[in-house]
């Protein structure tokens, strides 16, 4: 799989892991610019530590996988290139339509259902890290403790 | 008086040359003058219509190098400037500073550090211009003179205590439903918030137009203040820029970096030099009069590079300022789950003040409530993965605004500015050294304590490890290294302004302030302009 094709198919997992929906080619085509323009996205997931390449890989799985490797990297890994590229991915969704719509509004539950779904999502939020922990963390331990120690591309 | 040359398009400069041709005087105005790259587009569409109003959302709201765009780890703020005005802080060809303490933003743009302001307007009060040479009564008339030109909207509330107000005020903007809420839980427990907290809250004092004034729309609350707001309600100095041009007196000449002035022996100016960027031509123009209004750092260089190139010397001037600022956010939990108005005035509509024992000690502030904003910076910094971060962020919005806590400063010599000579020729770079007083961590810890305790007083919620303290230089208020002086004292300005060391030289921006207080202090760069214009060029006021 070329450099190209590896982005357009993470953009496309990151959008429907962030928005539910799909992409189209224009966007796509901004997100591989932005790899050419940002320097924290550099050219070197190949040759970051073993946690970044892991959590990447992890991520572009799609689904619960992408969740997973997110939830970890937000405390463990938060300049991490999986985190950089799931904010490039939101900076961009959030100004395209119509992910916009969802990406720039706010929701009106009221307060009580509110915090009940802020309860919920750090429920969902602690099972994702929980199963961050035993699949990313044995492996950020080997990194730490590696030649190529956790100062990788990406931060 | 023969030829009036002013220095800088900024809030000072502006308004300076506005007074001098309503006296009668022809101006010249020299000026970088970087400008934006057209008029906002689609004048008529709020925060949210942009995106499908415009052909490329993207390049507008994150540049056509994704400038915009904040990753993590990066040193952008999470509200960062953007692409749209980034012509604010570029610097001309050849401009070079060396920092250190201090991490000052230089703008060189028409309209100066203005054109990127959230609009906030206070009046300097007896207290607050105890080490200047003139007190309110002087500035009166021309803070109404200001607020006649420029609109600016307040309120009758608690902070009249701390905030004079002259004539010809607005009615204050409609504010958001969050403010609001805080402003009635405000009235209800005030006698509490004052009893314990010292806290004092009301209507932020803003140059924004809450309805038609001076050929300027009021406010369609479109939510797009931070990116150029379309209407022209929200003040910026290219406004008055343009009454100037309209003026057949007025000559304006942008792409003009100035470089130094001429003087002979006694200290008499003979003329300014100035560089033109288009093609590197330096040209001289003879003055009877300088007027340096280029920002308080620009302004600094100006004197300094126009001694050295005479004598040889790179003198040093103290009392190098700047306000520091703290950023408190917070969440009001009521407000939670209630959605926001994103088609509305985006900056603040709250303000804050905390008396001490002395003006230095008075805490000033303001309160952003959340509206339109680019959710990217502010969303990875919940602690969720970022899908349930977005979605928590959905529910909470409404209830998430920010504190931003002002710090007067005072004039210290060991805070300085000079120039360092870039190699055998005249050419030389700003070097800035900046050290912070040895009490403000503790006034600092002091001062977001009091706002953490009177926001939890208010029924707020303040997460813990957010609040940050901004670097020096955030403010952008910029002053103190020519103060005003009542008596003749070297590198010092009189109170009408004029160079003590330089008979026909004037200073009206920052560089003159001798302290600054918390309050921001456009609003005063402004009113001094006028009130140095009128006293030295108006022949019926002598």
């Amino acid at each position: 799989m070329t450099d190209h094709e590896r982005q357009d198919r993470e953009f496309r997992v990151f959008t429907r892991y962030l928005t539910g929906g799909g992409v189209t080619s224009e966007l796509v085509a901004a997100y591989r610019r932005a790899h050419r323009d940002l320097p924290a996205l550099g050219d070197a997931p190949s040759r970051a530590p073993l946690v970044d390449r892991a959590s990447l890989a992890l991520a572009r799985l799609g689904g619960p996988a992408t969740r997973v490797a997110d939830a970890y990297t937000r405390f463990f890994r938060p300049d991490g290139p999986l985190r950089v590229r799931l904010v490039l991915a939101l900076a961009l969704l959030e100004h395209a339509p119509p992910h916009h719509e969802r990406l720039a509004t706010a929701v009106s539950p009221g307060p009580v259902a509110g915090l009940l779904r802020l309860t919920g999502l750090g429920i969902a939020f602690a099972v994702s890290l929980g199963v961050g922990l035993l699949v990313l963390g044995p492996l950020h331990l080997v990194s730490r403790t590696g030649v190529d120690d956790g100062a990788g591309a990406g931060g | 008086m023969g030829r009036l040359v002013v220095v800088g398009s900024g809030a000072s400069g502006v308004h300076y040359a506005r007074t001098a041709l309503e006296l009668g005087h022809a101006v010249t105005l020299l000026d970088v003058g970087h400008e934006r790259a057209g008029s906002p587009p689609a004048p008529d569409a709020s925060f949210l219509e942009l995106r499908t109003a415009l052909d490329d959302p993207l390049e507008y709201f994150l540049g056509a190098h994704h400038e915009g765009v904040v990753v993590p780890g990066s040193r952008a703020t999470y509200y960062g400037l953007p692409p749209s005005k980034s012509h604010v802080f570029r610097h001309p060809r050849g401009f070079q500073a060396t920092t250190r303490g201090i991490d000052p933003s230089f703008s060189f743009a028409r309209g100066g550090l203005a054109e990127a302001w959230t609009a906030g307007a206070y009046e300097f009060g007896d207290d607050d211009l105890a080490e200047f040479a003139l007190d309110h009564a002087a500035l009166r008339p021309h803070y109404a003179e200001v607020a006649r030109r420029i609109g600016i909207g307040a309120a009758d509330d608690d902070l009249a205590r701390f905030i004079p107000r002259s004539e010809g005020y607005l009615p204050p903007l409609r504010p958001d439903a969050h403010s609001e809420a805080l402003l009635e839980r405000y009235a209800r427990r005030r006698d509490t918030l004052h009893r314990r907290h010292r806290f004092y809250l009301g209507r932020s004092r803003v140059a924004a137009l809450s309805r038609d004034h001076a050929g300027r729309r009021g406010c369609a609350e479109l939510g797009r203040c931070l990116w150029g707001c379309p209407t022209e309600a929200l003040y910026s100095p290219l406004y008055t820029l343009r009454e100037c041009r309209a003026n057949p007196r007025f000559d304006y000449r942008p792409r003009s970096l100035v470089t130094h002035f001429d003087y002979g022996d006694g200290g008499r100016l003979d003329a300014v030099v100035y560089r033109h960027l288009d093609d590197d031509t330096e040209h001289r123009l003879e003055v009877d009069r300088l007027v340096l209004a280029a920002g308080a750092l620009a302004t600094t260089k100006i004197v300094l590079d126009s001694v050295y190139r005479r004598t040889g010397v790179a003198e040093s001037l103290g009392g190098l300022m700047d306000n520091r600022q703290v950023h408190v956010p917070f969440l009001t939990p009521s407000r939670v789950g209630r959605g926001v108005e994103t088609a509305a005035y985006q900056f603040h509509h709250l303000a804050f003040g905390i008396p001490g024992d002395t003006a230095a000690d008075y805490v000033h502030g303001q309160i952003t409530t959340l509206r339109a904003a680019s959710v990217h910076p502010i969303v990875p910094n919940l602690p969720f993965d970022l899908r349930s971060a977005m979605a928590a962020f959905r529910i909470v919005r409404s209830g998430l605004a920010v504190a931003n806590v002002n710090l007067s400063d005072a004039r210290r010599e060991i805070s300085r500015a000079t120039v360092r000579p870039l190699g055998d020729g005249p050419e030389t770079e700003l070097v800035l050294d900046y050290v912070a007083d040895a009490d403000e961590p503790a006034r600092m810890e002091a001062a977001v304590g009091a706002v953490k305790r009177a926001l939890r007083g208010l029924g707020c919620f303040v997460p813990p490890g957010m609040t940050r303290v901004l670097p020096k230089g955030t403010s952008a208020h910029y002053a103190g290294t020519l103060p005003m002086t009542p008596a003749p004292r070297r590198y010092a300005t009189a109170p009408d302004g004029r160079s003590w060391d330089f008979p026909n030289l004037y200073v009206v921006d920052g560089a003159v302030f001798p302290f600054l207080p918390a309050k921001n202090h456009t609003l005063t760069l402004m009113a001094n302009a006028v009130r140095v214009a009128r006293a030295t060029l108006d022949d019926r006021s002598r």
